[in-house]
Parts: structure tokens; sequence; C-alpha cells
């Protein structure tokens, strides 16, 4: 037993031993690191040229949040609603405007009709208007205008009659527009039958979505197709509004070599849009251009 | 609780439609005539220019006002159009391929194109 407890006072003492050691080098440790911020403290030059970079990373932090700012821009992340009339609209309405409710009436009006007809459901046309307008009533304070009035309404009246439609066990039943008697809707069913068609609606709608989509994409195209430098250029120059003379500044390059380089970075970016995307991105646009 | 702060931002913002205006080629002033669409950062678009259609390709800065223009023919030549807002238009200087490069000025046809100054939508906010 005695042997047992001398050998456990010889490796008590060997940790006492042991963990003074392991303090002795703390402190060793500690005192060489209080030396060094003395060091520090007492080199006047070394905190003055610290104090001296300052402004400029500043500068940078500032560049920094401006471009984090201008390429959420450039990817839709931090856009405007895109339809603030119509948010406008919406907004009197919600403030008891009578003739902002009219309006927005007046405005939806062909869109329900024509998803009413669309589902075939013409033979009860007085009822489901009523229903499908108590219910955009109803939904308006949701509208945040990330859409045209026109198509929040055209899905909203699509779910309130597909909702009725099932409720109702309803069954579609074709009643040809030409046998709409209704004098108030004649206008509406002149729209209908006129320059808003359902296909020039879709088609305008997927060129819209196309080029969002190309928006969206064109960051990781940049990445792939350019170099670094040359997207950082693009960015800077276009979306930062950045001058050649400081990006030239900046680089070394002069301002001449810059401008060839963001000629040829953008016609790198086109061409490859263009495979991605197709070479007609611009078809929606040539209609509407006026002869010289 | 999310409400909405009373802060909001002018920014720059240009509208879809018809732009005209000219080059200077070899000191004559060549027309343009441009139909722009801006969507996200993205022009798209096409125009006449020397008498010639063109595709358009570019990019633009909300919030810089920059905006360049890649004017593309049917064989494949490019013009860059570097601009900046001045008023409701775009001017700037042009480069092609060949390195040549002169003044440009586009101004918008319709009175609502242009480049206008917009408020932005208030930012939601976190408070508490």
């Amino acid at each position: 037993m005695s042997d047992t407890s001398d050998t456990s006072d010889t490796s008590h003492a060997g940790r006492h031993t042991d963990a003074a050691a392991s303090g002795a080098g703390e402190e060793r440790f500690l005192a060489a690191l209080r030396r060094v911020f003395d060091t520090l403290r007492a080199a006047p030059p070394v905190v003055a040229r610290l104090d001296a970079r300052l402004a400029d990373v500043a500068a940078d932090l500032v560049r920094r949040a401006r471009r984090r700012r201008a390429r959420f821009d450039l990817v839709l992340r931090e856009a405007p609603p895109e339809h603030g009339t119509d948010l406008a609209l919406a907004l009197r309405a919600q403030q008891g405007s009578e003739a902002a409710l009219v309006e927005i009436r007046r405005r939806l009006e062909p869109v329900v009709l024509k998803r009413i007809y669309a589902y075939g459901l013409g033979w009860n046309e007085a009822d489901l208007l009523e229903l499908v307008f108590a219910r955009v009533w109803d939904k308006l304070p949701t509208f945040r205008g990330q859409a045209s009035l026109r198509t929040w309404g055209a899905t909203l009246s699509a779910n309130a009659l597909k909702n009725w439609m099932r409720a109702n066990d309803a069954k579609p039943e074709h009643v040809p527009l030409e046998t709409t008697t209704g004098a108030a809707h004649a206008g509406a069913a002149g729209e209908l039958a006129g320059d808003w068609t359902a296909d020039g609606d879709v088609i305008t709608h997927e060129r819209e979505d196309q080029i969002r989509q190309m928006a969206r994409a064109l960051a990781s195209i940049a990445r792939e197709v350019l170099k670094p430098d040359d997207w950082e250029l693009l960015q800077q120059q276009i979306v930062e509004g950045r001058s050649y003379a400081e990006l030239g500044g900046a680089s070394g390059r002069s301002e001449v070599a810059l401008r060839k380089r963001r000629f040829d970075a953008l016609r790198k970016l086109r061409a490859a849009v263009v495979e991605r995307f197709g070479a007609r991105f611009a078809d929606d646009v040539h209609e509407t251009l006026a002869r010289p | 609780m999310r409400a909405l702060s009373n802060a909001s931002a002018e920014r720059l913002r240009p509208l879809d439609g018809g732009w005209a205006g000219h080059r200077d080629v070899a000191g004559r002033r060549s027309p343009l005539r441009l139909v722009l669409r801006f969507r996200d950062g993205l022009v798209t678009g096409t125009g006449v220019d020397r008498r010639q259609t063109v595709d358009i390709f570019g990019l633009y800065g909300a919030e810089s006002g920059r905006v360049a223009l890649l004017l593309t023919t049917a064989d494949g030549t490019s013009t860059d159009l570097d601009g900046e807002t001045r008023g409701a238009g775009v001017v700037g200087t042009w480069l092609d391929a060949t390195g040549a490069t002169g003044a440009f000025a586009l101004r918008p046809v319709e009175r609502e194109t242009g480049w206008t100054r917009t408020r932005r939508a208030p930012r939601a906010t976190r408070h508490g």
C-alpha cells in the first residue's frame, strides 16, 4: 500500500512540476506578447502608417458596398416595383378612392371575362364576374406591383374560377362571344376579340421572361467566358461609373487599352449570350422601329 | 415587427422606347435610330446605323447612369457606344474593331422615354 501511495505522491509532485512549468511557459508567452504590443505601441511610425491607410480602407469598403448594391441591381434582387403606376392605383383604392376602384374594375373586366370564357363558363358570366371581383377587392391589399394589375388580376381570376368549378362541380360549356348581349361588355368583348389576344399576351410575357433570364444569367455567363479582370472592368466602368482615368491609375493600364478591353469583353459576352439564348433576342422590338 | 422606412432614394432609370441621334464618323454625322429595352442591368434592342440594321446588346448602371451599347450588324461588325446620361439623353464616344472612334449622342424620341429620375420604393427595415 505504502508503495502505491509513494508512487501516487511522486506522480502528484510530477503533475505539480508540469503545471508549474506550463504556468511559467504561459507567463513567458504573455510577457513576450506584452513586449510585442508595447513595441507596437511605442512605434508611432507603424501606427501612423496604419492610420494613413484607413481612408483607403474606408473608401474600399464603400466601393464594395456600392458594387454589391449594383450587382444586386444587375440580377434583380433589389429592383423597385416594376409596375409603380398600378401599385399607386391600388394604394389609392385602398385609401378609399372610388375613382381608383372604378379604374381597376375597368382594367380588369376584360381580363376576368376572358378567363370566364376561357374556362367555358360564359353561361354564368354575370354571377362569376361578381364572384371574381369580390375576390379581387378582398385580395387588393396583397398587390405589391411585382406584376401588372392585368397579370395579377388574370391569375387571381383563374384561381377563383377554378375553385368555383371545383366547389360546384361545374362543367365547361361553349358559349361563342357573338352571343354576348350585354351592352356594358361591348368594349370588353371588343378588346377580347381585338388587339389583346391571348397568344400576343403569352408571347410578350415569354419574351419578357427570356430577357429577365438573360439578365439573371449574365453574371454566370460572364464568369465563364471573361477573364475576371475584364468582368471587373465592365462592372466598375459601367455599373459603378468609374472613369477610365481612375481605373487606369489603379490597374496601371492606359485608358486606350482599357477602352479596347471593354470592347472585346462586350463582344465576348454578347457572343456567349447569343450562343445560349439565340441571336434573335431583339426580335420583339424590330416591329416598333420606325423607318428612317 | 416589420415596418416600412420612410427613407427613399432617387435613382436614374432608363425607360424603354425609341432613341434617335447621331455618331460622328470621319467628320460627318451619321444618323442613329435605336429601339432599346432596359431590364435588370441589361440592354437589348435593335436599330439602324449607317443604313444597316443592327442588333443591340449592352449593359447599364442604374445608379451610375452609364450605358454600354454594342451595335452588331448582320455580318458581325461591332461598334461599342460608351455613353453617360446627359439630361434625358445619352452622350459619349464610340469605338469599332478597326480602332476608329468618335463622339455620339442619343436622345429619346418619345417624351416618356429616356433617363428619368424616379423615387426608389422604400426598403423594408426590421425594427426591434
